[in-house]
């Protein structure tokens, strides 16, 4: 409850004076400030502590008034402009203004509250049905953003092909091989290529063993069709081939 | 038609009506009634059902008429119903409150207001469909400016934003900061 006020020609909440005083609504001479005090003074109990809920809203709107009369008794300085002196008051102003926003929370929950208080008949819940329907007269443009993100969103994330590039060379293969056949009399295909390959190792060195034929270094030997391709070093071809 | 044969006409139209029927609306189904006789028949309807041994009412609300339960039937009704009751923060319902009495207002006006960051209680509005977007304001960052819905009224059983409480004492704060 807000302090209630009594006073030569007002008689409601002090907050309400407060902005009547300041849309000059009401003359702020024409009442004691004083005896606003000594009234309210009156009726808090300070020993009991009664009313000190009103006492706090008595307080801010209070001392704005008492300061909003006092600036009109002062002379103005030059150059002072009216904006500043308004400015000041401001957050006075915020202050009750959210004030009245709380007594409009209060007064909205003392409304009967549809789907607590009272109820209509409601197709989409009862019907089990899924999903919300919205009237097309209340979509806007925040349920069709909603409606395209949430569809991006189910979308997933987008596939990616993440491509490695093997830096598996033909020259490097060619040495490789060379090397391995330095030690071994003969190999296959297979044990030219480590455990782990990729397909552009086995392309590469495929084309290196080419490479290597075509410098006659090496000997390629397929027995069957689709079969085990042999690799020789061109020194050592066993006898049968030769 | 008469009145007498008017009333079962427009009862079954308000009741088969997914949404509050406005009078438009109504008006323009049953065109050759007179509008005079119509709101007299809503009114005769509206009696009606404010008989005792009635467990609903027919109500203006967000600009149009529809049958709802009376609030002294709201535990029974809760009872049966499987969906949560109607529940708002008290956050919630005073962001709501300035988006009503101020709109169209924009998220950093709401904030200096309560003094609070939104963070999520503007999505949790318009997710409710209590609150809409309405533009952008052309200020510098083109915010988005925000205002109720229809559901907002018929949540509150407001027939339009001026039956809003206080609106007046709001008006009247209003007009300092506008002079």
């Amino acid at each position: 409850m807000a302090y209630m006020l009594e006073v030569d020609g007002f008689k409601g909440p002090l907050d309400e004076l407060l902005v009547k005083a300041r849309k000059k609504l009401i003359d702020i001479f024409s009442f004691s400030l004083a005896d606003m005090v000594k009234e309210f003074l009156d009726q808090l109990n300070l020993e009991t502590g009664d009313g000190m809920e009103t006492a706090i809203d008595f307080l801010v709107p209070a001392a704005s008034l008492i300061y909003l009369k006092s600036r009109f008794l002062l002379p103005r300085e030059e150059g002072d402009g009216g904006e500043e002196g308004e400015d000041e008051l401001d957050p006075i102003l915020a202050f009750i203004e959210y004030q009245r926003i709380k007594e409009a929370v209060d007064s909205l929950c003392q409304q009967q509250v549809l789907g607590r208080d009272v109820f209509c008949r409601s197709v989409s819940e009862d019907d089990g049905q899924p999903g919300q329907v919205y009237d097309l007269e209340d979509v806007n443009i925040f349920h069709l953003a909603k409606a395209f993100f949430h569809l991006l969103d189910s979308l997933g994330p987008e596939p990616v092909l993440e491509l490695k590039l093997d830096s598996v060379r033909v020259s490097d293969r060619i040495e490789q091989i060379t090397a391995l056949l330095a030690s071994n009399p003969g190999l296959n295909f297979r044990q030219l290529l480590p455990e782990q390959y990729s397909r552009r190792h086995l392309v590469v060195t495929f084309l290196a063993l080419l490479e290597l034929v075509r410098q006659r270094l090496i000997l390629l030997l397929q027995p069957d069709p689709w079969g085990e391709i042999m690799v020789f070093p061109v020194a050592q071809i066993p006898e049968e081939v030769a | 038609m008469t009145r007498e044969e008017l009333i079962p006409v427009v009862e079954s139209l308000v009741f088969s009506s997914q949404r509050p029927l406005s009078l438009g609306r109504l008006a323009a189904v049953l065109k050759d009634v007179p509008a005079d006789l119509l709101s007299e028949t809503l009114n005769c309807l509206r009696a009606d059902y404010q008989h005792w041994r009635r467990g609903i009412e027919l109500v203006e609300v967000a600009g149009g008429y529809q049958f709802r339960t009376k609030p002294c039937y709201a535990d029974w009704v809760g009872l049966m119903r499987n969906s949560k009751p109607f529940k708002i923060s008290r956050a919630a319902l005073e962001t709501l409150a300035i988006i009503a009495y101020k709109q169209p207002v924009i998220k950093a006006e709401i904030e200096d207001l309560r003094g609070v960051e939104l963070s999520g209680l503007l999505h949790q509005l318009l997710e409710r469909g209590l609150v809409r977007m309405a533009g952008k304001k052309p200020v510098p960052g083109r915010p988005f400016m925000y205002a109720t819905t229809k559901t907002f009224l018929e949540v509150f059983g407001l027939n339009d934003l001026g039956s809003l409480p206080t609106l007046k004492d709001w008006e009247e704060l209003k007009a300092p900061g506008a002079g």
